[in-house]
């Protein structure tokens, strides 16, 4: 087999050009820390790359209106707590109104405090978060419960359609609540209207009229305590499904660092490598290319 | 017996044999580095003796011819073009790659935050600022189709700009083919035309490069050169000029020989990488990338009709288009937010009732993002655009692949022929040790018989 000049330049050039692609290669990887640089590094790995990011988005999306809407429902179940005080708090003032041995000073002092606790009533019930009522249902900026002076309270304004929040696939919690549902329900008026009728018989020591709002006061207490039991839920299952999406975005998070990200130990150690096989190329180029029958011609 | 003057010029005739041989060393190494040149060798052959009582007449230079392989030469014909196409190929899909952009910041991306802003929508329909963000991040998803559509689109541009060039190329060296071969064809029998030969030979080689040719030797050293189907490229002493025509509307050049076109006929060579490149595989992606803004348009749309925005009207178009696209054609570099949206972002039909606060259609919008409605109902957006981030890197990598493959088969060709043809410096110096140690041999025994001469006619003068 004759070797020839040119053939000798060819192997030897193409071998350093082979051996310094890979060093180069091996040096990207090291310094970029990733695996994959490009599609073609690996098609497959960088397709399920893309998919599996878009999966962490979404979870975080999830993650994200999970804070939100956790956020909304410890207020909401803050003022149903509140609410369910009031609420107490009238019952026990109406039954201090009750019996021969109140005055009418006191049921006016009782009638002063029941008028108190409707407007706080009132207050619970129009709270607002974040530029929306949290018991105006889907109306939003609608104030769900207008006073319309007199110490009387308009109809219900809100929506009785909720808005509900998606913490997860399929999973949804409810962060606009229907404010009529509580404060009237199935009743033939709210507990605006109970307590003024309350308000009216306490003045005037109406037994039957203070029997009947208590009766009133009694079903909107188990409307509100119904609510909250849901919002805690709804609260628990917040903080459940944030348990789930974290390790579901933890586990497609090392996916994509398993398929992308570099072994920096095996990358360093092939960088080596790398380095060793381009100065083996060049030293042989350099010492074959030298050798020469006309060096030991004189 | 030849006598005293018959050896004289028996050992002149060596002496010109071996000076041939010392030539023959010379050119060869001046040529080491010529492209297509073919190690010359001197044959000598012994002089036969006129009579039986002769010894012989010497040597004398029967032949000196260039070593070719005509069957390696023709091998490579075969093989380099279709090296060059694989490596023009890799070298387009290459940049197509990098068009897409890296996983995690293309596309792929502002899906996902498109769709996660119609979940912070969901969250806060009444907020304005929720509102801006699905604003920005419709905005950007569309920048970003545009930007991948214009990087492919350039990709396509810059391929037809190799094809052009390539083109002036290719007439360039037929040009110079057909005046070797005229000057080949008008060489007596006697002439030597084995540096014509040469150039010949490096002339194909260059033209092989850029397009698949098909050479025919007419005998006399003439080649007949054609491209694609069998059309004339170069006839002996003619060059058959391609011309490059632009087409309508693109404006990509076509090659026309003879009035004919004959651009899907060029399948080899770094033409041929260039327009499979341009004509088959750019527009099969950017097809795919229409299809999949077409369809992100369509059932974004769709689900936001459905919708109320927050004056409580019915939702009318999110996305739409700058120019109308033909078919799916264009929609990736024509897609926009709605202006009307992007000059009001209340018209964002996030409920699914005529009321303020309502959220349902922006969840339904946000569930758009994890939903299987592309691809026959098979690939969610993001899978799309995963399938096509995929073919461009499989089709780059199997590219990368068959020019490193293929160009190991012409790198195997070209060393068998060097076995044949090139020059080893290493052969040429003990050639060159040969000749040179004959030629003092010869010499020495010129002087021997010249001293013999020199003595007989001392004895004759006396």
């Amino acid at each position: 087999m004759r070797i020839t000049f040119g053939s000798m330049y060819r192997e030897a050039n193409l071998a350093i050009q082979e051996t310094s692609e890979a060093f180069a290669a091996r040096q990207r990887e090291v310094a970029s820390g990733r695996r994959i640089g490009r599609p073609s590094d690996d098609p497959s790995a960088n397709s399920f790359v893309i998919v599996e990011q878009s999966a962490v988005a979404q979870t975080e999306r999830y993650e994200a209106s999970g804070n939100s809407a956790e956020a909304r429902l410890t207020v909401m179940d803050s003022l149903l707590d509140d609410l369910l005080t009031k609420l107490t708090a009238a019952r026990t003032a109406i039954m201090s109104a009750r019996g021969v041995s109140s005055t009418p000073s006191t049921r006016n002092a009782v009638a002063l405090e029941l008028a108190g606790l409707r407007d706080s009533v009132l207050e619970d019930l129009n709270t607002s978060f974040q530029g929306t009522y949290v018991f105006g249902g889907a109306a939003g900026t609608t104030v769900p419960y207008a006073r319309t002076g007199g110490g009387t309270v308009g109809a219900y304004a809100g929506s009785t359609r909720e808005v509900e929040s998606e913490i997860d696939r399929g999973r949804f919690v409810a962060i606009a609540l229907d404010g009529s549902a509580i404060a009237q329900g199935a009743d033939a008026q709210d507990v605006f209207a109970v307590l003024n009728d309350a308000i009216v018989a306490v003045q005037a020591g109406d037994e039957t009229g203070m029997s009947a709002a208590l009766e009133g006061l009694e079903r909107a207490f188990d409307r509100t305590t119904a609510t909250q039991s849901r919002v805690g839920a709804d609260l628990r299952s917040i903080a459940d499904q944030r348990l789930r999406l974290s390790g579901a975005r933890l586990a497609s998070q090392a996916e994509i660092s398993k398929l992308r990200d570099a072994n920096l130990a095996e990358a360093i150690s092939g960088m080596q490598q790398a380095e060793t096989a381009h100065q083996a190329a060049l030293g042989a180029a350099g010492r074959s290319l030298q050798l020469s029958l006309w060096d030991y011609l004189n | 017996m030849a006598g005293l003057f018959g050896e004289l010029a028996m050992a002149t005739r060596a002496l010109t044999a071996q000076q041939m041989g010392l030539d023959a060393t010379g050119q060869n190494i001046a040529n080491v580095n010529t492209p297509g040149y073919a190690r010359r060798v001197v044959t000598m052959a012994s002089v036969a003796a006129t009579s039986a009582l002769e010894v012989g007449g010497g040597v004398t230079v029967q032949d000196v011819h260039a070593v070719r392989d005509r069957f390696l030469e023709a091998r490579l014909l075969q093989v380099v073009p279709a090296e060059q196409r694989e490596s023009a190929m890799a070298d387009v899909l290459s940049v197509a790659e990098t068009s897409l952009g890296e996983a995690g910041s293309s596309i792929d991306a502002r899906l996902s935050e498109l769709f996660s802003a119609f979940g912070r929508l969901a969250d806060a329909p009444t907020s304005a600022v929720a509102r801006q963000e699905v604003q920005r991040a419709a905005t950007a998803l569309t920048a970003a189709f545009g930007d991948v559509w214009a990087r492919l689109s350039d990709a396509r541009t810059n391929a037809d700009q190799r094809v052009r060039g390539g083109i002036d190329e290719v007439n360039a060296l037929a040009a110079r083919l057909a005046e070797v071969n005229r000057s080949i064809g008008s060489a007596g029998a006697s002439q030597n035309t084995m540096h014509l030969r040469d150039q010949q030979a490096s002339l194909v080689r260059q033209l092989s490069e850029l397009v698949d040719v098909h050479a025919l030797d007419r005998g006399d050293g003439v080649l007949d050169i054609t491209i694609g189907n069998g059309k004339p490229l170069v006839m002996g002493e003619t060059a058959y000029a391609i011309t490059a025509q632009s087409t309508p509307p693109s404006g990509y050049v076509a090659l026309v020989s003879g009035g004919v076109d004959v651009t899907s006929q060029i399948t080899g060579g770094r033409l041929g990488g260039f327009i499979a490149a341009r004509d088959v595989t750019l527009p099969d992606y950017l097809s795919r990338l229409d299809t999949l803004a077409a369809a992100i348009v369509t059932e974004v749309n769709t689900a936001h009709a459905a919708g109320f925005d927050q004056l409580g009207n019915a939702g009318g178009a999110f996305l739409s288009y700058s120019n109308a696209p033909t078919g799916v054609a264009g929609a990736a570099r024509y897609m926009r937010l709605d202006p009307a949206i992007a000059a009001d972002g209340r018209l964002i039909a996030a409920a699914g009732v005529a009321a303020a606060g309502d959220n349902t259609n922006a969840l339904a919008l946000a569930r758009l993002g994890d939903a299987r409605i592309f691809d026959g109902n098979t690939a969610t957006f993001v899978d799309g655009w995963s399938r096509l981030v995929y073919r461009v890197g499989r089709d780059a990598q199997q590219a990368a692949d068959g020019r490193d493959s293929r160009a190991d088969v012409v790198r195997q060709v070209d060393a068998l022929r060097d076995q044949a043809s090139g020059v080893s410096l290493d052969e040429e110096a003990m050639m060159m040790l040969k000749y040179q140690r004959a030629y003092e041999a010869n010499a020495r025994y010129f002087r021997v018989i010249d001293e013999a001469l020199d003595e007989l006619f001392s004895a004759v003068g006396r």
